[in-house]
């Protein structure tokens, strides 16, 4: 992970004075405290933050300081929080530590509820006597405690920062992450305002219908045995993916889905597991989203629609998976022969693409088609369906 | 290196080969910076608003690299230059504001540690209200969202009992886990859940609230 790892914290670090203004607001937001120990952990909170939001000023980096829940007074009464959102990419975590005499500060100290949603944590280090705080540096995932020595440097949190170009998104584009914080997008709609009942549930499963047997808690219990490393992956996927439709399900199921997704690596049943969890508890950290969107494919028959589906899914390092789906809707039982569907970069170039395919009558063959990447978090991209010289074209943002 | 200034004017005329958008250009300002501020050759003043004008200076000048001109000065010439410039702003503004304003920071000499200054300094009456109205409407939950937003399905673990827990106790998240008999995966996912789920409801009311005073808040840098 370390580029350069012969270099030491002091080689890297950024040495920065602490203005009076961050002072200021520092006092301010630690006044509001209850207790002189959170006082303190505020005022320590606020300069961190107020000292990288300097710092990316001067790097001209835009950030937005008041959108951070350490600048919203209510929230920083539940929480121990230094967060400062970094203008179309995410939220940066900025952790404050304090000199040592003795330099025996090994490590940071991350609280838990901190510990998700953060494009990264950047550790400063505040020396108050000398109004002198220095960046460390930054790690992109944290647990309860930071070692220093896993500190990547500054440099690197630049092009982490800036791995993609921001000029890339489009104020028109869908941004995917706000699904995942349960807000709705014009246009996309649930899988059940779409599809008949029988049908919306098994959408993201090939079209699979649900076997009308596995109804009851006994059902359940058998179909979480099939989650069992021992039964092959496919088994597991398509065991996976039905409990997320079983009336039965509960508690249970949602623990033994938690505890498949820690342990399988395997992408479909990995899917299964997370959008079976986006139904039964969509407030479960790992829980998928799907979304649907009519499209008319042939501007002068209205009742021939495809649906175009987008499933995302949280991923490690605030990366998320994101799975197309085209399947037919209104009159049409299959897909149209030659229907393409196309991930494009914001530039245009191709990256993906899968077209329709026909029997040797001409009839069409595929009754659904898809594709399934994870784009870089804060990276544009667009999707396009062309049938003939009809295109349609979306733009998301991952 | 023995001579800072021949290295510092290399370190900017290398840094002006990258567009002003790059990584490399800003990884260039990230060791112009560091190598100036362990110089300890910065002009230097004793004032309170010293720090404030020596961000300002960094933030103009690595935003305008291209106006240094290494055949009339060298680079910390030119930055000492432009910080000057700035302390003069700052100590008339100073002036003009000193029979309105009363120091806060005349307090200082009397605590060693300047963070044990801040805890004594807490005025707990201003933000009282902020406190009643989020902790009221914590227990209150008028539109009943905070206790129908629950961890993994339990009814028992939700928005409402968790905000209660950490505040203002702040009850620590692995006795919360033991209270509710969680397993160690659910362990680690109570706190996620507070942050993705929870806090965000806190947010909006904190929003709703009008508590965010947006002139509380540096000038965007024009770019």
């Amino acid at each position: 992970m370390i580029s350069q790892p012969m270099q030491t914290l002091d080689d890297f670090s950024i040495p920065l004075l602490i203005p009076t203004q961050a002072k200021r607001l520092a006092e301010q937001f630690a006044a509001q405290q209850p207790t002189s120990q959170r006082s303190k952990q505020v005022y320590l909170n606020t300069l961190a933050v107020c000292i990288v939001n300097n710092y990316l000023r001067i790097m001209g980096i835009p950030t937005n300081l008041p959108a951070g829940d350490c600048w919203n007074p209510s929230v920083r009464l539940y929480a121990d929080v230094a967060d400062l959102e970094v203008v179309g990419r995410g939220r940066l975590e900025c952790r404050p530590i304090r000199v040592q005499g003795d330099l025996d500060s090994t490590a940071c100290i991350v609280p838990p509820e901190v510990q998700s949603s953060r494009l990264g944590y950047v550790i400063v280090e505040l020396d108050l006597e000398q109004e002198l705080a220095t960046i460390l540096g930054f790690v992109e995932t944290a647990s309860d405690s930071i070692p220093l020595t896993q500190l990547r440097s500054p440099d690197e949190l630049l092009a982490h920062l800036l791995s993609s170009s921001q000029t890339e998104t489009v104020p028109t584009s869908v941004n995917l992450r706000q699904w995942l914080q349960d807000v709705v997008t014009t246009g996309w709609e649930t899988l059940e305002t779409l599809f008949p009942p029988e049908l919306s549930a098994a959408a993201m499963r090939d079209g699979q219908r649900k076997p009308a047997v596995l109804e009851n808690a006994d059902s359940v219990a058998a179909v979480i045995r099939l989650l069992e490393p021992d039964q092959p992956e496919d088994i597991r996927a398509q065991a996976a993916g039905l409990l997320g439709e079983m009336d039965g399900s509960d508690l249970t199921t949602i623990n033994a889905l938690t505890e498949l997704l820690e342990t399988t690596e395997d992408e479909e049943t990995r899917w299964q597991a997370s959008l079976s969890l986006g139904k039964l508890d969509p407030n479960h950290d790992q829980a998928g989203v799907v979304r649907v969107k009519a499209i008319h494919i042939r501007p002068k028959q209205t009742s021939e629609q495809v649906a175009l589906m987008v499933a995302i899914t949280p991923k490690a390092n605030h990366r998320i998976g994101v799975w197309l789906q085209v399947q037919p809707l209104g009159s049409l039982d299959v897909l149209p022969t030659g229907l393409t569907l196309r991930v494009l970069s914001m530039s245009g170039e191709t990256r993906l693409q899968v077209e329709a395919r026909s029997d040797s009558e001409g009839y069409g063959l595929d009754r659904s088609m898809g594709r399934r990447f994870s784009p870089p978090p804060g990276v544009g991209f667009r999707v396009q369906l062309q049938l003939g010289s009809t295109i349609v074209t979306e733009d998301f943002l991952a | 290196m023995d001579n800072i200034h021949a290295h510092l004017r290399q370190l900017v005329a290398e840094a002006c080969t990258y567009p002003p958008e790059s990584v490399e250009r800003r990884q260039k300002l990230n060791q112009i910076i560091r190598t100036i501020m362990r110089s300890g050759k910065l002009w230097r003043e004793k004032n309170e608003y010293y720090n404030d004008a020596l961000q300002e200076t960094w933030e103009y000048c690595c935003g305008h690299l291209e106006e240094y001109d290494p055949e009339r000065a060298g680079v910390i010439t030119w930055l000492d230059n432009h910080l000057k410039k700035r302390l003069r702003t700052w100590r008339d503004r100073k002036y003009r504001q000193l029979n309105r304003q009363v120091n806060l920071l005349n307090t200082e000499a009397s605590f060693a540690d300047p963070l044990e200054r801040v805890a004594a300094d807490r005025d707990i009456q201003p933000v009282l209200e902020i406190w009643e109205q989020t902790t009221e409407w914590v227990q209150d939950d008028p539109n009943q969202i905070l206790c129908s937003t629950c961890f993994r399905n339990c009814p028992h673990i939700n928005c409402q009992v968790l905000f209660l827990k950490r505040f203002p106790s702040e009850t620590p998240w692995n006795d919360i886990a033991s209270d509710f008999d969680l397993t160690p995966a659910e362990t680690k996912d109570l706190p996620k859940f507070y942050n993705r789920k929870c806090l965000p409801l806190l947010r909006e009311f904190g929003a709703s609230q009008g508590y965010i005073d947006p002139n509380s808040t540096p000038k965007k840098r024009k770019s």
